[in-house]
């Protein structure tokens, strides 16, 4: 994966597909491996949200190829004892994209307030 | 590449079988974290929620991972394209741009083949080939059932042969070692050995260890006060010890016990006689059983997993010595005689001898005994021959069968994958056009032939696996029981090297199927093909395929014909009548010497305290006793002339006869046309007399009266071979359907000497006014009640006798009804295939004229005469191979002439029929060819 395409403009990534965004926004400013993703993933959205590991490595993949995450090759060995794991974290290209892809679902979700699709939230 | 670890759970081989599905760069990037991921969610999964959780979440992840790693192999194509599109039209510009002539019509350069490559390949090829096949379900359907019926008819002998013709005799072991010996009379196989010569090659020096004998015959078995028929097996007293059958309880024969007729009356009994008749009683030993009314003392029982052996003829029930064989006790018995043949041999080589070497040394000894009994033993000679199911006496013609039966097999098969190919090819004279412009587009022909054999594999994988499956269950519903004939130990289960065999056949089925479509299309001539669509290639399906059609439309024409012969035979014979009344007719059989009733006197009293017992039973409206009845497959010949005739010269008649007391023609139904029956009179005090068959009157003394002739009667069992007519019934049928001679009965009181000797297997024909059902038991209990302990009286309908009497036409008219049903299905499969490929050549020509006046229907005669000029040659050869078969089995046709018009007429229209409804729908096609669609091109 040595021909990175970096490309200038974070929208024209856009719209992102459901698993990129999932793994940006679970990312944020850690650093975390595959494992670390599925699991966090469902942590933070108590269980509602699952990954499986074939859709997980083939965004991965795509995703450090377009420049959205960056691999760091681990130092230790795994504490619980499995294979040597790679690392990953967002880029600054990847926040970028993951903030305008938010910004865009928010004014999606801000039209579906204004169309009373969703109960008034407590704000 | 991913390689699993060890310890891996099932599913964690079938995830990194899985992965194999991404391009090569991302599996090995990703690979193991994939599986390490899998592993532990899967793990974390089985402890939350428990295995069945687990479970599908291995489902779910695995058919994930090949779902995204083939998107993720689409994307990598796709993205390659994009950059080969821009470097080609980059380098194209800089091309034109230095004038160094970038216009030439190169091919483009082919990326380097790699595993990789090749396996993307293979998979558009799979796809590609699925999508064409789902197009044309038609096409598949019947590609994929022709193939699965060849297959698992192939699978299923396959498991029959070896089931029957090479798996050892059950329960031998070191079977290898065992030879059966066959005597031969000059080049003859003769089909057992005389009592005094086995006797001295046992004496004699040979190869074989041991040698042993034995001679089977049916015994009636008395224990528990009840009789019954069982199959006993008279062997020397090395029997066992010859074939290393070790008894599982008491003792075996002794040397002892092989000399002294008569002196040892011990027997060793099968394991199943020990069961289920003997009460399975662990105290079995020393006990006593009546065989044929003298006690037996039981010493042994033979292991559970020996049967005898011949274990394909039914199982033995008993083994007694050789010596208590009736043939060698008494005054005239067979221990000197040299020319009655009656004992079969075996023997086991020493070790390291081979069967050649033993054939060797017998015929060393046989030799020696022609020197010593010229007489009887100029020219005999003797064979060893290996030890196996199937006896060894005519193996060889028997081998012969077998073989030409998997041949024939073979060939449907072969058929059918021509047929099949025919049909591809049929397919692919459309894509002619397609394969053409791909070639000229820089297409390898090998890429071209690999995509047809791809197709040609899917059909035979999925035929294959059908028809194993098919087979397979073909088999389990195949029993001895199913085919007619009784067998031991016998089931028909597939093995390992039956399924091996068939997945060889579905490969040999690929290569066939699709090397000819690929061989034809890979080299199509490009110019013609790429001009219009009469395909190169000539207009019709090649010599080979048109012979195929044309071989099958024979081979179904011949199977049709036996069929219908044999059914008409059948008919023919019922319309005809069998001379008697089989219906509410029962008969019986008592075996009075083998049970005792040594004397003629007794027998008869015997026979007559049993008629009346049972014609007192309320229902039965009349009893009698004879040898025989019609149709019952038991015959007795004699011949018959007149006075002057000289019957050891070959005059007169020969006739069937039949022994009969009183009452008989009564009972079985037939009128008697002139004279009277039998009377209670007409026993050893008075005149010899005899009633006739009226065909048997008319050829004798035609145009006289022949009743109060005398008849002279060539058997030697009458001491006065003179007998008096006393009356004439109508035509009789004889003792089998197929045969038709003249029919004499006799008194049955007047045959004592035929007693004497042979025994009396009295018959008791009962008829009822009752349903037969009902009168069974009643039967049954009032013949025992004259002698409790006769061998247990089983009653058979006549009808069922009739019935049986036609076993062989009938079976011949289902199989060949079978047969003749996928024949016809073949060849309407074949004659498709050449006939829709000929109109899809012949578009064009179709369309041409159809512009310049043709009319639909004269496309349509055009289209079938295709078919028909096609199934011609076929017809005839077949019309000729099934008159010959006709002839050859005209003496099972019932008197119905092998060259019934009828028949003929049925068959060559079933196969007209067929042929036509074949070409239906490639005319239809082709009648509806539109011509300015046709046109076009021009």
């Amino acid at each position: 994966m040595s021909k990175k395409r970096q490309t200038a403009s974070p929208d024209d990534h856009l719209p992102l597909s459901q698993t990129v965004f999932r793994i940006l926004l679970v990312l944020g400013d850690g650093q975390m491996h595959g494992y670390g993703i599925m699991q966090a993933l469902a942590a933070k959205t108590d269980g509602r949200e699952k990954i499986l590991p074939g859709t997980l490595y083939a965004s991965i993949a795509r995703m450090t190829q377009d420049g959205l995450l960056a691999e760091i090759e681990s130092v230790d060995s795994d504490a619980s004892g499995g294979p040597k794991r790679r690392y990953y974290r967002r880029t600054d290209l990847g926040t970028a994209v993951a903030r305008a892809e938010s910004e865009r679902m928010r004014a999606l979700v801000e039209l579906a307030e204004a169309e009373k699709l969703l109960p008034e939230s407590g704000r | 590449m991913t390689r699993p670890a060890k310890g891996l759970p099932l599913a964690g081989y079938c995830f990194a079988a899985s992965l194999r599905a991404f391009p090569r760069p991302i599996s090995e990037r990703y690979g193991t974290e994939m599986l390490d991921a899998f592993v532990r969610e899967r793990q974390f999964l089985g402890a939350t929620e428990g295995r069945w959780t687990a479970f599908r979440y291995s489902l779910t992840a695995c058919f994930n991972v090949a779902k995204e790693g083939l998107a993720s192999r689409r994307r990598e194509r796709r993205d390659k394209r994009t950059r080969v599109a821009t470097g080609v039209a980059a380098r194209a510009v800089a091309g034109t741009a230095s004038g160094s002539g970038g216009g030439g019509t190169k091919r483009p350069v082919r990326a380097g083949w790699s595993p990789a490559n090749g396996l993307a390949d293979l998979e558009k090829d799979v796809r590609f080939a699925l999508r064409g096949l789902t197009r044309s379900p038609g096409f598949t359907l019947i590609a994929v059932l022709s193939l699965a019926v060849g297959i698992s008819v192939n699978t299923a002998l396959a498991t029959i042969v070896e089931e029957v013709w090479l798996e050892p005799v059950p329960g031998v072991p070191e079977h290898d070692r065992i030879v059966e010996t066959i005597p031969l009379d000059g080049n003859d196989e003769l089909w057992a050995w005389t009592y005094p010569d086995f006797a001295d090659a046992r004496r004699a020096q040979t190869t074989l260890e041991v040698m042993a004998a034995s001679a089977g015959m049916g015994l009636s078995l008395t224990a528990d006060d009840r009789s019954e028929r069982v199959s006993a097996e008279f062997v020397s007293a090395d029997f066992f010890r010859m074939l290393g059958v070790v008894v599982s309880r008491g003792r075996d024969f002794l040397p002892a016990e092989d000399v002294g007729p008569g002196q040892h009356p011990v027997v060793i009994v099968s394991h199943d006689m020990w069961q289920n008749r003997l009460g399975g009683d662990e105290s079995i030993l020393g006990t006593t059983i009546g065989l044929n009314r003298s006690p037996y003392t039981v010493i042994g029982v033979a292991p559970e997993e020996f049967k005898g052996v011949r274990p394909l003829s039914g199982e033995t029930d008993l083994w007694v010595p050789l010596v208590q064989h009736p043939e060698l006790i008494g005054d005239d018995n067979r221990a000197t005689d040299r020319e009655t043949h009656w004992v079969h041999v075996f023997g086991r080589m020493r070790a390291g001898a081979t069967i050649d070497e033993t054939t060797a040394s017998l015929r060393t000894v046989f030799a020696a005994l022609e020197e010593e009994y010229p007489e009887t033993n100029a020219d005999r000679s003797v064979l060893a021959r290996s030890f196996a199911r199937f006896p060894a006496q005519n193996r060889t013609g028997d081998m012969l069968a077998v073989v030409a039966l998997i041949v024939l097999v073979a060939i449907v098969l072969l058929i059918i994958c021509c047929n099949v190919a025919g049909m591809m090819l049929a397919r692919s004279a459309v894509r002619e056009q397609e394969f053409a412009v791909r070639m000229a587009l820089g297409s390898g022909r090998v890429r071209l032939v690999r995509q047809l054999m791809v197709e040609a594999l899917i059909l035979a994988v999925a035929g294959g696996t059908l028809g194993i499956a098919a087979g397979f269950w073909l088999t389990g519903f195949i029993t001895p029981d199913r085919l007619g004939v009784v067998m031991a130990d016998v089931s028909f289960r597939p093995s390992n090297a039956v399924l091996l065999f068939s997945l060889g056949l579905t490969a040999a089925a690929t290569l066939v199927v699709g090397l000819l479509p690929a061989i034809r299309f890979s080299q199509p001539a490009l110019l013609p093909s790429l001009k219009d669509d009469a395909g190169a290639g000539g207009r019709r399906a090649g010599r080979i395929h048109r012979f195929a059609a044309s071989a099958q439309t024979g081979i179904a024409l011949a199977f049709v014909l036996t069929c219908s012969l044999f059914v008409r035979a059948i008919d023919l014979a019922e319309q005809r009548g069998f001379g008697f009344d089989p219906q509410n007719l029962l008969t019986t059989r008592v075996f009075l010497k083998e049970d005792g009733h040594v004397s003629f006197d007794e027998a008869m009293s015997v026979a007559e305290r049993i008629r009346d017992s049972v014609g007192a039973v309320p229902g039965v409206t009349s009893v009698s006793i004879a040898d025989g009845i019609p149709l019952d497959l038991t015959s007795s010949f004699a011949r018959v002339g007149r006075v002057d005739h000289d019957l050891e010269a070959g005059a007169g008649e020969l006739v069937e006869f039949t022994q009969a007391s009183e009452g008989f023609f009564a009972t079985i139904g037939t009128p008697i046309l002139r004279g009277r029956g039998f009377e209670p009179g007409d026993d050893l005090t008075s005149e010899r007399v005899v009633v006739i068959t009226q065909d048997l009157a008319e050829a004798l003394w035609p145009q006289e009266e022949p009743l109060g002739k005398r008849l002279r009667y060539g058997s030697s069992t009458a001491e006065d071979p003179l007998m008096t007519v006393i009356g004439v019934v109508g035509r009789v049928a004889s003792s089998t359907a197929s045969r038709d001679l003249p029919h004499i009965f006799v008194s049955l009181r007047q045959e004592f000497v035929a007693y004497e000797r042979y025994g009396l297997p009295a018959l008791i024909l009962i008829r009822g006014a009752l349903e037969p059902s009902a009168l069974v038991s009643p039967i049954q209990g009032a013949i025992l009640e004259i002698d409790p302990t006769l061998t247990f009286p089983l009653i058979v309908t006549s009808e069922s006798l009739v019935t049986r009497s036609m076993g062989p036409q009938r079976a011949t008219a289902t199989i060949s009804a079978g047969l003749g049903l996928l024949a016809l299905i073949l060849a309407a499969i074949g004659v498709y295939g050449v006939v829709a490929f000929a109109v899809a050549n012949r578009k064009r020509e179709i369309g041409v004229r159809m512009a310049i006046g043709a009319t639909r229907e004269q496309v349509l005669r055009e289209v079938f005469k295709d078919g028909l000029r096609l199934a011609v040659p076929g017809l005839v050869v077949g019309g000729l191979l099934a008159v010959g078969t006709a002839i050859l089995l005209r003496s099972e046709l019932l008197g119905l002439s092998p060259l019934d018009p009828i028949s003929f007429g049925l068959a060559a229209g079933v196969l007209l029929l067929v042929v036509l409804a074949a070409s239906l729908i490639p005319a239809r096609r082709a009648s509806s060819v539109d011509p300015m669609n046709a046109l076009r091109y021009e």
